[in-house]
């Protein structure tokens, strides 16, 4: 549950805020968040704030909010939050370089049945355009928790896409995450395997299987799009015959790997959304395996890549 | 209510003189547009920085093409310094048509419209929920009250009763192509409806500037200040030209003959 590990991640920095008489953090909502933000709305009215539905003035508050020294965490569904107030994202908050959070639910095809409107399938690369945001991607709750922790004191703007309701992955390499820094989840010398968002879960579960056949995987995990841990890429493909991107995405993350490993010779296999609008409802899982993004269905791609 | 000092206002007159004709110039020299929208609302800037406004209050231009004007008083006010001042218009210049980042004493850098409301209430509703003292001023022009952003902006401050906020639009009746499509009435009645105190000034008078400003009010304020594009050349007044080209030599000694 992403969305309640960052609600209970907030209220816990703001009763401890209230604890040491500090009034920093601001959570202010595009009327979202029914059933999850009540007891901070209860505890804290004094930080909370229901912009309406109004998204590009609720941008604009809280870039006005991070100006008079305020830490803002803004949340909504993605593509009211990044794209309904584009500019408002570009000029008033990245372009003066605040410290202000987009919180934005719903990453890839988390809403699948609520359609097109709703699916932020480009979110990724929508969000790399602009200069000075960092992006954040992470792939569980725990995952949730440890940014919420090193977001506290973080001076940039951020954008962090969670997704619904997914349980934790329990990686067991929580506490080695670093904003910036990409995360290896299991090491390995043939494939490597790079993962951001939920698509890590498909990622280990893949890892697995094709180290059955003696295939020797390591995972990568991207929970930082930007800024993008070249080096560690760089380093983890030397040597590997094949290297394999998956993402909820348009391809972002395949854009940064691909172009990162341009002088090693290894084939790289792009698992991704396609760059089309969704015109099907249906459960996630549905259209994931339909975009051949489950494990099962990229373990025979790679397979047939690899004979 | 402070006692209105005319020896001020005179003050600010000859300043408006001064500085009129400062822009004239820079506009001239640069043959960077709009200095119609300057001189519309250049005596309501010399007003709040010179006059009304103290350390404790903040000031966003959301009409952000009137740049220049809030550069004359700026370095009027010694915040911008000569150096600075003079690189106007050249190559590598850090004062841009439009306010650019990191300028001193710019709040925030604006020129696409329909920005500046919305920062400037959560600039107030910050210094609010601080029990902060102060006040946050936003200028906004006419023509942008047709954003939807800064209708979403005017019901946020009247849903949440930003009463430390003070918006003054300087309704020249000129946008850029046309005369205001959204009409200074119909400005009036979208904030008065939204629970906005609404007021009427003259942009031009000294004193009616700054008896709105002393004035008590109930709630955000809305201050619709008539203005003329062009200001002070009667060449250029009240023409959609003036929003465009820059001043020629002419219409500066036309300024200097009618003093
Ligand atoms: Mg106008």
């Amino acid at each position: 549950m992403m969305r309640k590990a960052f609600a209970k991640s907030l209220l816990e920095i703001m009763d401890l805020e209230r604890e040491n008489k500090k009034n920093d953090t601001y959570l202010i909502t595009g009327d979202l968040g029914f059933s999850v933000f009540e007891p901070i709305k209860e505890r804290h009215p004094d930080k909370f704030i229901n912009a309406g539905i109004s998204e590009q003035n609720m941008i604009g508050v809280s870039a006005g909010l991070a100006l008079a020294g305020k830490k803002v965490f803004v949340y909504s569904i993605i593509p009211f939050l990044l794209y309904r107030p584009f500019e408002q994202v570009r000029n008033d908050i990245c372009y003066h370089n605040l410290p202000v959070r987009l919180i934005g639910v719903g990453a890839g095809l988390a809403y699948s049945d609520a359609g097109s409107t709703h699916l932020p399938f480009e979110d990724l690369k929508v969000a790399d355009a602009i200069p000075n945001l960092t992006i954040l991607s992470p792939s569980d709750p725990k995952e949730v928790e440890m940014f919420m922790k090193h977001l506290e004191d973080f001076k940039k703007p951020v954008y962090m896409r969670l997704a619904k309701n997914e349980p934790n992955i329990e990686h067991g390499k929580y506490s080695s995450i670093k904003i910036g820094k990409a995360l290896r989840l299991r090491d390995g010398d043939k494939i490597l395997i790079v993962s951001t968002g939920i698509m890590t879960r498909a990622a280990m579960a893949l890892a697995d299987m094709l180290d059955n056949d003696g295939g020797s995987v390591e995972v990568m995990e991207i929970h930082t799009l930007k800024p993008f841990d070249y080096p560690a890429i760089v380093s983890a493909a030397e040597g590997k015959s094949l290297v394999v991107t998956i993402e909820d995405s348009t391809g972002a993350l395949f854009d940064k790997v691909a172009s990162s490993i341009t002088g090693i010779d290894s084939k790289v296999l792009k698992f991704s959304l396609p760059d089309e609008f969704v015109h099907i409802s249906g459960s996630r899982d549905y259209l994931l395996d339909r975009y051949g993004l489950t494990a099962e269905k990229m373990y025979e791609k790679i397979k047939e890549v690899i004979a | 209510m402070r006692d209105l000092k005319m020896k001020s206002a005179d003050e600010l007159k000859a300043l408006s003189k001064e500085l009129r004709k400062d822009l004239l110039i820079k506009h001239n020299e640069s043959k960077i547009a709009h200095i119609g929208s300057d001189l519309s609302c250049l005596d309501i800037l010399i007003a709040l920085h010179f006059e009304i406004m103290g350390d404790d209050d903040r000031f966003v231009l959301s009409k952000g093409h009137s740049a220049l004007a809030l550069y004359s008083v700026l370095h009027k006010k010694r915040i911008i310094d000569d150096n600075t001042y003079d690189s106007l218009g050249k190559d590598g210049s850090r004062l841009g048509e439009h306010p650019l980042y990191g300028t001193e004493g710019i709040e925030i850098a604006t020129g696409s419209l329909g920005h500046g409301l919305s920062v400037a209430a959560g600039i107030a509703l910050s210094k609010e929920r601080n029990k902060e003292k102060g006040k946050v001023y936003v200028l906004l022009s006419d023509g942008e009250c047709q954003e939807g952003s800064t209708l979403e902006a005017m019901n946020f401050v009247g849903i949440n009763k930003i009463k430390s906020l003070i918006a003054i639009v300087d309704s020249n009746k000129w946008q850029a192509f046309d005369r205001t499509l959204l009409g200074e009435e119909r400005i009036k009645e979208e904030f008065a409806a939204a629970g906005w105190n609404v007021v009427e000034i003259d942009g031009h008078d000294y004193e009616s500037i700054i008896r709105v400003f002393e004035a008590k009010n109930e709630g955000p304020l809305l201050i619709v200040a008539h203005t003329v594009l062009g200001k002070g050349v009667k060449s250029m007044e009240d023409r959609l030209e003036s929003h465009y080209r820059p001043p020629t030599k002419e219409q500066i000694e036309e300024f200097d003959e009618e003093l």
